[in-house]
C-alpha cells in the first residue's frame, strides 16, 4: 500500500506558487503539496522546527522543488544544508527556476541538485514541465529506504 | 933680411889653403892656429871670433886683429916666449890676419846672401803658383760655371759677360757689350730693379734683387747678388752681378705659397677647434674657430703652454689633465679621444670630444701635437632633453597604460556588471511575465465565457504581448551570455550543422514556400559549433522573415575558401536591405521594420554579428532592396581541413 506522495514547493513569489499550484491541479496530480514561501521556512520544514514539529500535519516531502534565487536563506544554501542533513539528504531535489545560467547550473549539481529545470514563460509550457515532473519523479523514479 | 924657416912657408900655404877650403869658422881658426903653432918664438896661439882671446901664462903676448875694411871678426892671440924670433914673422901674421879677417867678411857676406836668395826664390815660386792656381780657378768659375756673371758700369751698360749670360739670352758677347741690361727686364719688375740698384751706391755696396728677364727661352725669373766695385774716391765705377736662374724655385714657392695659403685657410676655417703644439706643449698655432666662437685673441694661446690657455685658466685640475695627455698621446698609436670640458671667454663651462695626436716625422722624433676638438654641449644639451623627453614619454606611456589597464579592467567590470544586470533584469522580467502571461492564459481559456469580444479580443492582445516579450528577453538574455564563458573553438562541420536546421525548419519552409538550397562541397571553417548553428540558424530565419512575396522565395547556402579562410554565404531573393543599413543592422535593437510588418526582436543580427566576432571572423551583407541579400561571413579555415562534400564526391 503506497502512501501518497507530498511535494514540498520553495517559492518566495506567490504567483509563481499560485500558478504552479494551478499547473499541479491541471496536470492531475493529486499529490499533496507543502509550500514554503521562503529559504528558512523550509529549512523550519524540513528538520520540523516550531510549527512544522508535527510530522502528521507535516509529513516529510517525497519531492522537493526549490526556487533559487531567494531573500535571505536562498536556494542554494537550502540545497546545501539538505544534502549535508543525514536523516533528509535523499529526498531528491528538483530545481525550478527561472534561470538558465551556467554559474547556476553547475552550482546546483555540484551541492547536490538531482535534476534542474527552467520555468517556461508560457503558462502552457509551464504546465507541461510540472506535469512530466510529476511523471517522473513521483511514479518512475524509485527512490532511496525511507531513514528510520 | 933674416932666414926664413922652411916650414913657415908650408905653413903659410896650409893656410892659404884653409882660407878657401875651410867650410865653416870653426875649421878656419883650427887651420890658423894649426899653422901658426910651432912657428919661431911663439908658445902657444890662439884664434878668438868676436871677443879677445886669454893667454894668461905667457910673458908676452903679440895680437892680431882679424879686420876687413872697419869690421873687426875677432883675433888670434900669439903667446911669444922669444921677441927677436918672432919679429921677423910679425908683419906676415898681420897680413894674414887680415886676409883671414877679408875671407871671414866674405863668407859673412856670402852665406846671407845665399839665405836671402833661397828665401826669394820661394817666395816667388810659392807666388807663382798661387797666381796660376788662382787663375785657373776663376777661369773655370767663369768659363764653367751656370752662375752668371755680368759687370755693368755705373748707368747699367754690360761690360763683361759670362759664357752662361751669353747662352741663357741667346746672344753673343759682342751682341750685349755695350747694351744697357735694362730692356732684358720684365716690364713689371724694371721700378724694382732700379730702386735695388740704387742700394749699390750706398754702403754696403751690395744688392739682392729678383726680375724676370726675357731669355732664349721665355720669362724667365733670375735672381742676382750684386757687388759695387768702388774706386778709392769713394765713386762706384761698376757693378758686378752674379746671378741664377730661379725660375723653378720661384714657381716652386709661388706653390708652395699657394698651397700655404690652402692649408692655412682649411685649417682656419675647420668646423672644430685644432691647435699645433710644439713637443713641449707650447701651444705654435690655432685655427680661427675659437676666436670666432669663444672670442679668445690667437695670442692667448700662441706662445703659451696649452693648458695654461684661457680656457682652462679657470680650471686648474685641466693644467695637469693636458700635461698628461700629451705624454700619453706621445705613446698613444693613433689619437687619443677624450671627452672635455672647457670655459669660454665669458666663463661658460661647456663640453667637447678631443682627439690628441702626436705627429712623428720619418726618422721617428716627435714633430708636433695636433690637439682638435668638437664642441658638443649642444649635443649633450639635445641628448638630455631627448632622454628627459624620452623619460616622460616611458613615464607617459607608463601612466597611459597603467590608465588603460585601469580602463579595460573598470570596462570589464562594467561590461560584467552590465551583463549581469541584463542578466538579472532579464530574469527578474520573467516572473512578473510569467505570471501576466499565465493567468491571461487561465483567463482566456476557462473564463472566456465571462467576456464579450472585444474583452477576449483585448485578453488575446495581452497574451501575445506577453510572448513577444518573453522572445526579447530570451533573445537579450541569449545576447548576453555569448562570450561569457569561455568559447572552445575547432573545426565546424558544417553539413550535419544545416541538416538539423533544415529539420528545425521543415514546417516553416512548408507553410511559407521558401527552397533551402545548399551547394556542396561545404568547406569547413574553425569557430564553436553552438554559435555557427545559432548563427545559420537567425540568418535563415531572417531570410524566412524578409522573403519576397512575389515569385518564389529561395534561400541559398554555400562556402568558398582560400585555404586560410571560409566564407560561408547565406543569399535570398526577399525584400532586400538598402545600403544605409548594411552595417546597421548588425547592431542591438536595430529594426527596418514594424513588427505588424515583419516579426522579430532586433537582435537575431546582432548575436549573429557578436557569435562571428567571438570566432575571429566578419561579417557583411551584400543587398539590392527588392532583389535579396546576401549575407557573408568570414571565418578562419580549419587547419588541414578537405571539404566532406568533396571527399565524398571524388571518393
Amino acid at each position: 500500500m503506497r502512501k501518497i506522495a507530498s511535494i514540498l514547493l520553495v517559492d518566495d513569489n506567490k504567483m509563481d506558487v499560485e500558478l504552479a499550484l494551478d499547473a499541479f491541479g491541471q496536470a492531475r496530480l493529486s499529490n499533496r503539496i507543502e509550500v514554503a514561501r521562503s529559504g528558512q521556512q523550509a529549512l523550519d520544514y524540513l528538520f520540523g522546527e516550531g510549527e512544522f514539529a508535527d510530522r502528521q500535519r507535516h509529513p516529510m516531502p517525497d519531492l522537493i522543488l526549490l526556487d533559487l534565487k531567494m531573500p535571505g536563506i536562498d536556494g542554494f544554501e537550502v540545497l546545501r544544508r539538505i544534502k549535508n542533513a543525514p536523516g533528509i539528504k535523499r529526498i531528491p531535489v528538483v530545481i525550478l527556476t527561472s534561470s538558465s545560467e551556467e554559474g547556476d547550473r553547475m552550482l546546483s549539481y555540484d551541492d547536490g541538485a538531482n535534476s534542474y529545470l527552467v520555468k517556461p514563460v508560457s503558462f502552457s509550457g509551464f504546465v507541461k514541465v510540472v506535469h512530466q515532473v510529476g511523471d517522473y519523479w513521483l511514479t518512475l523514479n524509485v527512490g532511496a529506504p525511507p531513514v528510520e | 933680411m933674416p932666414t926664413t924657416d922652411p916650414h913657415m912657408l908650408e905653413r903659410l900655404l896650409q893656410l892659404h889653403c884653409a882660407l878657401h877650403e875651410c867650410a865653416d869658422e870653426a875649421a878656419l881658426c883650427a887651420a890658423i892656429v894649426d899653422a901658426l903653432s910651432g912657428m919661431p918664438g911663439v908658445s902657444a896661439c890662439k884664434v878668438q871670433l868676436g871677443e879677445a882671446a886669454a893667454l894668461p901664462d905667457a910673458a908676452a903676448v903679440q895680437r892680431f886683429a882679424l879686420t876687413s875694411r872697419d869690421q873687426c871678426f875677432g883675433e888670434i892671440a900669439c903667446a911669444i916666449d922669444d921677441r927677436d924670433a918672432f919679429a921677423p914673422y910679425a908683419p906676415l901674421i898681420r897680413n894674414t890676419a887680415r886676409v883671414v879677417g877679408s875671407a871671414l867678411r866674405s863668407q859673412r857676406h856670402q852665406a846671407q846672401l845665399t839665405t836671402f836668395n833661397e828665401r826669394l826664390e820661394a817666395e816667388v815660386a810659392a807666388r807663382l803658383a798661387a797666381q796660376h792656381e788662382s787663375e785657373s780657378k776663376y777661369r773655370l768659375l767663369v768659363e764653367h760655371q751656370t752662375d752668371l756673371v755680368v759687370k755693368v758700369d755705373a748707368e747699367g751698360h754690360l761690360e763683361f759677360v759670362s759664357p752662361s749670360y751669353c747662352t741663357l739670352f741667346g746672344k753673343t758677347e759682342a751682341e750685349l757689350l755695350g747694351h744697357a741690361f735694362m730692356p732684358l727686364v720684365h716690364q713689371d719688375d724694371r721700378a724694382s730693379t732700379a730702386k735695388a740698384m740704387e742700394a749699390l751706391f750706398v754702403p754696403p755696396h751690395t744688392a739682392y734683387l729678383e726680375q724676370r728677364a726675357m731669355t732664349r727661352t721665355g720669362w724667365r725669373w733670375l735672381g742676382w747678388m750684386d757687388t759695387a766695385v768702388v774706386d778709392a774716391a769713394g765713386e762706384v765705377v761698376s757693378i758686378i752681378g752674379v746671378g741664377r736662374d730661379i725660375t723653378e724655385r720661384k714657381y716652386a714657392e709661388m706653390a708652395l705659397r699657394q698651397s700655404e695659403e690652402r692649408y692655412r685657410a682649411i685649417f682656419n676655417q675647420q668646423f672644430q677647434f685644432t691647435a699645433i703644439l710644439a713637443p713641449d706643449g707650447i701651444t705654435l698655432d690655432i685655427n680661427d674657430l675659437p676666436l670666432r666662437v669663444q672670442g679668445a685673441r690667437r695670442e692667448d694661446y700662441v706662445g703659451k703652454p696649452f693648458w695654461l690657455a684661457p680656457a682652462w685658466r679657470d680650471l686648474p685640475e685641466w693644467h695637469a689633465i693636458w700635461q698628461a695627455r700629451l705624454a700619453e698621446a706621445a705613446v698613444t698609436d693613433g689619437p687619443l679621444l677624450t671627452h672635455d670640458i672647457y670655459a669660454t671667454a665669458s666663463g661658460e663651462i661647456r663640453t667637447a670630444d678631443a682627439a690628441t695626436s702626436a705627429i712623428y716625422d720619418a726618422h721617428g722624433a716627435l714633430v708636433f701635437y695636433l690637439v682638435q676638438a668638437s664642441d658638443t654641449t649642444e649635443r649633450h644639451r639635445a641628448e638630455t632633453e631627448r632622454d628627459a623627453l624620452l623619460d616622460e614619454l616611458k613615464t607617459l606611456n607608463r601612466e597611459l597604460e597603467a590608465r588603460v589597464h585601469q580602463r579595460t579592467a573598470e570596462l570589464e567590470l562594467s561590461n560584467k556588471e552590465l551583463e549581469s544586470f541584463s542578466y538579472s533584469v532579464s530574469h527578474d522580467l520573467r516572473a512578473p511575465l510569467r505570471a501576466i502571461t499565465g493567468f491571461a492564459q487561465i483567463l482566456a481559456e476557462r473564463h472566456s465565457n465571462g467576456l464579450d469580444p472585444e474583452g477576449r479580443h483585448y485578453l488575446n492582445n495581452v497574451v501575445e504581448a506577453g510572448e513577444h516579450m518573453g522572445t526579447l528577453i530570451e533573445d537579450l538574455l541569449r545576447y548576453s551570455r555569448l562570450g561569457r564563458a569561455a568559447l572552445k573553438l575547432g573545426p565546424v562541420p558544417l553539413a550535419p550543422l544545416i541538416d538539423t536546421l533544415r529539420t528545425t525548419f521543415a514546417t516553416r519552409l512548408d507553410d511559407t514556400g521558401v527552397h533551402l538550397h545548399v551547394r556542396t562541397p561545404l568547406a569547413t571553417p574553425q569557430g564553436n559549433p553552438t554559435l555557427i548553428g545559432q548563427l545559420l540558424n537567425n540568418l535563415i530565419d531572417n531570410a524566412i522573415v524578409y522573403r519576397s512575396q512575389n515569385g518564389t522565395p529561395e534561400i541559398t547556402i554555400a562556402t568558398e575558401t582560400d585555404n586560410a579562410h571560409v566564407v560561408l554565404s547565406i543569399a535570398d531573393n526577399g525584400i532586400g536591405i538598402a545600403p544605409e543599413y548594411h552595417e546597421k543592422i548588425f547592431e542591438t535593437f536595430q529594426r527596418l521594420h514594424t513588427r505588424n510588418d515583419y516579426p522579430g526582436t532586433g537582435i537575431g543580427l546582432a548575436i549573429v554579428a557578436k557569435s562571428v566576432h567571438l570566432m575571429n571572423g566578419t561579417i557583411r551583407v551584400e543587398s539590392t532592396p527588392g532583389q535579396g541579400s546576401r549575407f557573408l561571413v568570414t571565418l578562419p579555415a580549419a587547419p588541414h581541413s578537405i571539404p566532406a562534400g568533396n571527399a565524398l564526391q571524388h571518393g
